[in-house]
């Protein structure tokens, strides 16, 4: 999983696939344990496909998760997880405005997404992926990171959010 | 003890091994778990800063994550300088097995491995239950080791102490217990090696020891008790016998005196021409006389011997003079009995000696007077012989045999017991044997000899003694008889059985025209003396003490003075030693001749009135032949011839 034998893609399919061991979902949003969770991405490609191979492996996280390919950001507010890949950069305000106020875990590699009040944001510094997280909006959406994500993630603060794109209305 | 503590050190050690193992173990869980992230997002930064909290943990000498293809994720080192050196033990070849194993290929389980002063942890990293990476840790075990090292010395510590502590308990108790048991023994030992019954066991316990050790006491204390009375009674009993000995020797004295008065009177009856009858009675009281005499006399020697007043003399002799007088003393007795009489000495035995011949005198008296008493036919004969035994001492063998009636064999035994007569039978066939052969063996035995006798019934006895004697230091004179003794023997065997005066039968006696002073408090004495002096012709004047002797000599004339010893106010010795100073004072040129008659017979004595200035020596009871030589020798210008 070194990062000079395994292109891009492979890294963010395997960053999306270990932020399911570290945040937790609240409990009323998962009714059931033996319901799949719900993984949403606007992109069919490389990432998606190498997470939905890293899932299948015997060895992976025992959480079930169902994989859906979604093109409206509407249909966003259907799942627990959404995944906004840059080529879908367009959708990213309103996939953040359509899961607003639900316990939806949003992850995108689109410069600016967590300033502008998305979850998780991808971003490549320095040839190495590095994770940016509004503490904030994830709280305020009753999701728990993990410290241990925590502690390599770059906190994106509220001024960063004031500062950023503007946060649609709820 | 040593033992427990043993297994108290290796029980600590184990399990201070054990809980520096789980200790790293569950920092290597929470390193690893907190690397989680960091690893599956390839935050080395994020890993590397996880590592360095390590630095807290002082023992952590360096800490690596590896990926699950063996690759290093993040390092931490610790930058202790006191760490440096088992740093570079870790990275040397000497540990690369551990290293490189787990390095290639990760470890799935727990691993852990010690070394002297290292202890390698590695521990996989999982997420959610599937491994993901490794940590590596390698701690430093040199601070647990000092904390055993310490535990180790506090336990010795202690140990040490628990011993010395064991120690003086045991000895207190070894001295409360064994010690009064050793001071019991001590103690017993020493009363029964020194017989000291004044000795107490001191240290009383409170226990059974005690009550053994203060029962000892009591016992000690009942013997010494007895001990006191008995020395008690002994002193008695020894201050009884002395009483006994001092009553005896008195009684013997104050008894002495009128037998000598008795035995003076029947030998003037016995020199009176008598009729036979007459002259056959007073030989009896004569007899009787000399026997009671002679048994009174033993009865002093035995009380004597008996309490152990009899002091032996030590005093050059001459054998032959002994000789010669016992030829005298019993030449009469032989020649009435018609026995021949013989001595004879060994070729070459020594007559120059030292010793008590006044008691060996007595011996040989009371061994010859048995023979001669016991024997009716044939003869008597004394022979001395001796053998030397070193530069100084001789051993003499004196053997007297009769031809007499001889001893039975059960009678041999007995016959020189005290006081013993061998039994009734033996009194009524041979007479009473007297106390002289018990004296004799009592005299022998003192002077370190030994005494017996063989006999062959109806054949005759064979009486013998062996004494040692010491040889005169006086070199001067003859030490060995240069006459034979056989020739001696015969001489003095002519001369007892040759013709001569007869005791028994009244003789002319020799005249001398002298004046005699006699000196005796006892009137008896002085008649017996005189009346003896008349045989002689001799004018005898007597007096009653030495003071009147003295006043005598001054006022009248006399040739010859005889003087008893023991007198009262005055003793005879003084009295002559007054005499002879009298005639120094007057450079007096035929000083008187002086005859000291006493009753002692001591060899000592007889010296003691020579060096008193006394001449010669008459013994008592009076025995007219000696007294005869006395006066042939000191009166022989006053002889009258006829």
């Amino acid at each position: 999983m070194h990062a000079k034998t395994f292109n891009e893609s492979d890294i963010k399919a395997a960053f999306l696939y270990y932020f399911l061991y570290f945040i937790t979902w609240p409990d009323q949003e998962v009714d059931n344990k033996s319901d799949p969770l719900k993984f949403c991405s606007f992109d069919a490609g490389p990432v998606t496909q190498t997470l939905e191979s890293i899932l299948a492996s015997p060895k992976a996280i025992n959480t079930a998760v169902e994989i859906h390919i979604i093109e409206n950001p509407a249909e966003a507010t259907e799942c627990n997880y959404v995944y906004v890949d840059s080529k879908n950069s367009a959708s990213t305000a309103l996939v953040i405005s359509a899961t607003s106020g639900k316990s939806i875990l949003t992850v995108s590699d689109n410069d600016g997404f967590a300033n502008a009040g998305g979850m998780i944001e991808l971003t490549r510094i320095s040839n190495k992926v590095k994770v940016r997280i509004n503490l904030e909006v994830l709280s305020l959406h009753r999701l728990k990171a993990s410290s241990k994500l925590l502690k390599l993630a770059e906190i994106v603060t509220r001024s960063n959010v004031r500062g950023g794109i503007d946060v649609p209305e709820e | 003890m040593s033992l427990a503590a043993l297994i108290i050190l290796v029980f600590v050690f184990i399990r201070s091994n054990t809980s520096v193992v789980e200790t790293n173990t569950l920092i290597a869980d929470i390193v690893g778990f907190q690397s989680t992230a960091a690893l599956v997002f390839e935050d080395q930064e994020s890993g590397v800063e996880i590592l360095s909290s390590l630095s807290r943990q002082p023992d952590i000498l360096n800490a690596t994550i590896l990926t699950m293809d063996g690759t290093p994720f993040s390092r931490y080192t610790s930058s202790q300088p006191g760490h440096t050196r088992l740093l570079a033990k870790v990275s040397s070849s000497e540990y690369e097995g551990i290293q490189q194993q787990t390095r290639v290929s990760g470890v799935s389980e727990k691993l852990v491995e010690f070394t002297s002063d290292i202890l390698y942890l590695s521990s996989p990293i999982k997420l959610n239950g599937a491994q993901i990476g490794t940590l590596n840790l390698s701690v430093d075990l040199t601070p647990l080791h000092k904390n055993i090292l310490l535990l180790t010395m506090a336990v010795l510590l202690f140990l040490m102490f628990a011993f010395e502590l064991a120690y003086l308990l045991a000895n207190r108790l070894q001295r409360s217990v064994t010690g009064p048991i050793e001071e019991l023994s001590a103690t017993i030992l020493d009363v029964s090696e020194k017989g000291d019954y004044t000795k107490r066991v001191e240290l009383i316990t409170k226990d059974e020891i005690g009550i053994l050790a203060s029962n000892f006491n009591l016992m000690l204390r009942n013997i010494d008790d007895r001990d006191r009375e008995l020395e008690k009674l002994v002193n008695e009993l020894k201050l009884a016998t002395k009483a006994k000995s001092a009553f005896l020797a008195n009684m013997s004295h104050e008894i002495r005196t009128p037998m000598n008065g008795i035995l003076g009177i029947t030998a003037l009856l016995l020199e009176m021409p008598e009729t036979d009858k007459k002259r056959a009675y007073y030989k009896t009281i004569d007899g009787s006389a000399k026997s009671l005499m002679q048994l009174i006399n033993d009865i002093l020697d035995l009380s004597k011997i008996e309490s152990g007043n009899y002091n032996l003399d030590e005093a050059d002799f001459n054998l032959n003079d002994t000789i010669d007088e016992l030829q005298r003393l019993f030449e009469s007795l032989a020649r009435e009995k018609s026995l021949q009489l013989t001595f004879s000495l060994a070729a070459g035995t020594p007559v120059r000696l030292m010793g008590d011949s006044t008691r060996l005198r007595q011996v040989i008296i009371n061994l010859v007077g048995n023979a001669l008493k016991f024997t009716e036919t044939g003869s008597v004969s004394v022979s001395i012989s001796a053998t030397q035994k070193d530069t100084s001492h001789v051993l003499f063998l004196f053997e007297v045999n009769d031809t007499g009636i001889g001893i039975p064999l059960q009678v041999r035994e007995k016959i020189f017991s005290d006081f013993t007569q061998a039994d009734d039978s033996i009194t009524r066939n041979y007479g009473g044997t007297g106390l002289g052969l018990a004296v004799s063996r009592n005299i022998v035995k003192l002077m370190q000899g030994q005494i017996g006798v063989d006999s062959i019934e109806g054949q005759g006895s064979r009486f013998w003694f062996t004494l040692p004697l010491g040889l005169s230091r006086e070199k001067t004179g003859i030490q060995v008889e240069k006459t034979s003794p056989l020739e001696s023997s015969t001489e003095r065997a002519a001369h007892i059985s040759g013709p001569g005066d007869d005791s028994s039968s009244s003789t002319e006696r020799a005249q001398y025209q002298a004046r005699i002073l006699v000196v005796d408090d006892s009137d008896v004495n002085q008649f017996i003396l005189i009346e003896t002096m008349t045989k002689f012709g001799i004018d005898t004047v007597a007096v009653g003490s030495g003071a009147e002797a003295i006043t005598a000599l001054k006022e009248g004339h006399f040739d010859l003075v005889v003087m008893d010893i023991q007198m009262p106010y005055m003793s005879g010795i003084e009295a002559t030693a007054r005499i002879r100073e009298s005639e120094r004072l007057i450079s007096c040129k035929n000083p008187m001749p002086i005859i000291a008659f006493s009753a002692n017979a001591m060899q000592g004595d007889r010296e003691r009135f020579l060096q008193a200035g006394m001449d010669d020596y008459l013994s008592k009871p009076l025995q007219i032949e000696v007294l005869a030589a006395v006066l042939k020798k000191w009166l022989g210008r006053h002889l009258l011839t006829t």
